[in-house]
């Protein structure tokens, strides 16, 4: 056993010589943390407000203001007509218009359906979504202001069907304000500690096999379990120190909360980090060459990074690629880091997880392991 | 017997690198193999080394079965394949203290194995591996294949790439471990290191074409063997084996080995010379080498019948 301590003991000593090794392990990830945070957001702001007002009153002009207050609108332009405001849309000069016809005041006053117009942009289908439901809600509340407030009356009957006076308001929990980067940072922490042990953890195993060293070891009475482990554990500690850092990183510039028990974010961390290097190694296995090696870590982890529910939730993907987020230990250990951080999810709360993160690594190591003593002696 | 072996056989799909080599090498001998590229050389060295399983065959090294007890063999053994594979951005010193603990052993209980190849590399051993030249790489790779006092030493080409100086002084120490009783199977595409080994076998086309000790391969060597000294040797080949009784006109460095089935006649053999417009040339009997032995048999082989 004291063997794998010598192979870990070189392992390191090669890793902290390599120049190059360093900036890559430490620098690159937190910069990535640093930008990746900031930048991804489904937050939409600042949509380029047009408006073709032809009511001139004062009702439409306090619609208008309205919308602008909220904070979500810029206005970007005025238009006299249709074909005014589809120019504007043409030349992406407005994300969305707002039509308000002549009678728009009029019909208020007297009871009658008044109508808006919404004209959105859909180039970017998100987008235009999310700006015509925040258009919409604001002109609701501005009807519903209205009515209360009693500068419009509403004819006879008519009140039941055209507002609904019910007042449906949210509370979110575990993320009050809706911040994104709270959402945000604990998974492409998650990705970045994933994404490195994978990828260096396959190319340091074919490393030795490019240089021929594996060979020189294969000679020696050291079995393989040992060389392989001598490989790979180097990056668990690796992956858990870049894991340190940026927690450090998410507390001290994001303020992002951290609800649950470290022991138990470390302990899913340390397993995930297994489970990969499991699979660094079964990938190691298909490549003679590091250059080969990156390009089929490389394409497990695209797959595994965009099904991994970082960005979109895996709960509205189809069955199937549900079902593959099975096996996709980055999709567990994003769904773990975030349970914990932001839901302080203890152990008993996360257990199926652990069984489920475990049954990953011994399924991916015993499968590496039989390929690498079928490939080797 | 450190080495016994006997019917090896390795096949890479249609392709058969070693077909059915039998030797047997000693403690305290060097055993020499050589043979053209791709004779199957490395890969009788991996079968030997356990780093392959021949497909047939089998036999001991260092007094344990091949394919059953392959651990105990590999704890035994010393190996420094072709190409040098020891971590070059390590230095000297780790890569020596590395080998030693994967074979458990302190560089300070057997230094004294090591003592008279590590020696020079003493002033450098902060240095990278991968800074050293090409000699001293090949004295860390030596001392790394020795420092767990192994009972037989396997060396794949161990002076390519190698001054001429620096391989006299490898010879030396290899000399020096054979002393201490190691078998040393020696694999040297050069033929004045063949010569210089206890006993030699010359591989081709995955089989060893004959062995013995260097002496008696020589004494085998079943033509007549000329030299002539001229100028511009290679313009007078053609001539030569234009000859009715030259069997081979080949260059050796700068004369012409000729080869002939039966004796030649000096007197007639230098007339005809000059009358062929081969003048100032000298013709006279030589002892053949291992090259030329080696060159005789690949014949023969190509055409048993001698022709």
């Amino acid at each position: 056993m004291r063997t794998i301590l010598f192979f870990i003991y070189k392992e390191l000593l090669q890793i902290f010589r390599n120049k190059a090794m360093l900036p890559l392990l430490f620098v690159l990830p937190l910069v990535q943390l640093l930008i990746l945070s900031h930048v991804a957001t489904n937050e939409v702001r600042e949509l380029k407000l047009a408006v073709q007002d032809s009511d001139h009153s004062l009702l439409s002009k306090m619609l208008v203001d309205k919308l602008l207050a909220s904070g979500y609108f810029l206005l970007s332009g005025l238009s006299a007509n249709e074909a005014q405001s589809n120019v504007l849309l043409d030349r992406d000069e407005a994300d969305l218009v707002i039509v308000i016809p002549p009678n728009f005041s009029e019909n208020l006053w007297q009871g009658r359906t008044a109508q808006v117009q919404l004209l959105a942009n859909a180039i970017n289908s998100m987008k235009a979504g999310v700006a015509v439901s925040y258009a919409a809600a604001i002109v609701g509340d501005f009807q519903r202001q209205l009515l209360e407030e009693g500068k419009v009356i509403l004819p006879q009957g008519a009140e039941v069907a055209c507002v609904s006076r019910s007042d449906v308001r949210y509370q979110h929990w575990f993320n009050a304000g809706l911040d994104y980067k709270t959402f945000m940072v604990p998974g492409i922490l998650a990705v970045l500690v994933s994404m490195l042990t994978l990828l260096l953890g396959a190319m340091n195993v074919v490393r030795e096999r490019e240089i021929g060293t594996q060979e020189q070891i294969a000679v020696t009475p050291v079995r393989s379990y040992i060389f392989v482990s001598g490989k790979l554990l180097p990056f668990l500690f690796i992956g858990l120190t870049e894991l340190t850092i940026g927690l450090g990183i998410a507390k001290l510039i994001f303020h992002t909360p951290t609800e649950g028990s470290l022991s138990v974010l470390y302990l899913f961390a340390a397993l995930t980090i297994m489970a990969l290097l499991g699979l660094g190694l079964l990938i190691s296995n298909l490549a003679d060459t590091q250059q080969q090696a990156m390009f089929v870590a490389w394409f497990f982890m695209i797959i595994f990074v965009l099904m991994s529910g970082l960005f979109t939730p895996i709960e509205s993907m189809p069955l199937w690629a549900q079902r593959l987020t099975w096996f996709n230990p980055i999709a567990q250990l994003v769904a773990i880091v975030r349970l914990n951080m932001l839901k302080g999810a203890s152990l008993v709360e996360v257990w199926p997880y652990l069984y489920h993160v475990l049954a990953l690594g011994l399924g991916y190591g015993m499968l590496a392991v039989f390929f690498f003593r079928k490939r080797n002696v | 017997m450190s080495i016994q072996v006997h019917g090896l056989v390795k096949r890479y799909g249609p392709l058969t690198a070693v077909a059915g080599v039998s030797f047997e090498v000693a403690a305290g001998e060097i055993f020499g193999l050589t043979g053209p590229d791709g004779a199957g050389k490395s890969s009788l060295f991996r079968m030997l080394t356990t780093l392959m399983r021949p497909d047939e065959g089998g036999g001991k090294v260092v007094g344990f079965d091949m394919l059953d007890e392959f651990l105990e063999i590999r704890r035994r053994i010393g190996y420094m394949p072709d190409v040098f594979s020891l971590y070059e951005d390590l230095t000297v010193r780790e890569n020596l203290n590395f080998f030693a603990r994967v074979f458990g052993v302190r560089i300070e209980d057997n230094y004294h194995l090591i003592r008279e190849v590590y020696e020079p590399l003493k002033p450098f051993e902060g240095r990278r591996a991968g800074h050293l030249s090409g000699g001293m790489k090949q004295k860390l790779a030596l001392s790394c294949a020795l420092i767990h006092q192994p009972q037989a030493l396997f060396l794949d080409e161990p002076t390519t790439g190698v001054d001429a100086v620096s391989r006299k002084e490898f010879w030396d120490i290899l000399y020096r471990i054979r002393a201490r009783g190691v078998a040393i199977l020696v694999a040297t595409p050069y033929m004045d290191e063949a010569a210089r080994c206890d006993r030699l076998a010359l591989m081709q086309q995955g089989r060893l074409l004959t062995q013995g000790t260097p002496q008696a391969l020589l004494e085998s060597y079943p033509h007549h063997l000329y030299a002539i000294e001229v100028a511009q040797p290679w313009r007078w080949l053609e001539l030569l084996r234009s000859h009715p009784k030259v069997h081979r006109a080949v260059l050796a460095g700068e004369v012409i080995h000729v080869s002939s089935l039966e004796p030649l006649d000096l007197t007639y053999m230098r007339q005809w010379l000059v009358d062929s417009g081969v003048t100032a040339a000298n013709f006279y009997p030589v002892q053949p080498d291992i090259e030329d032995l080696f060159i005789a048999l690949m014949d023969q082989k190509a055409h048993p019948t001698g022709l």
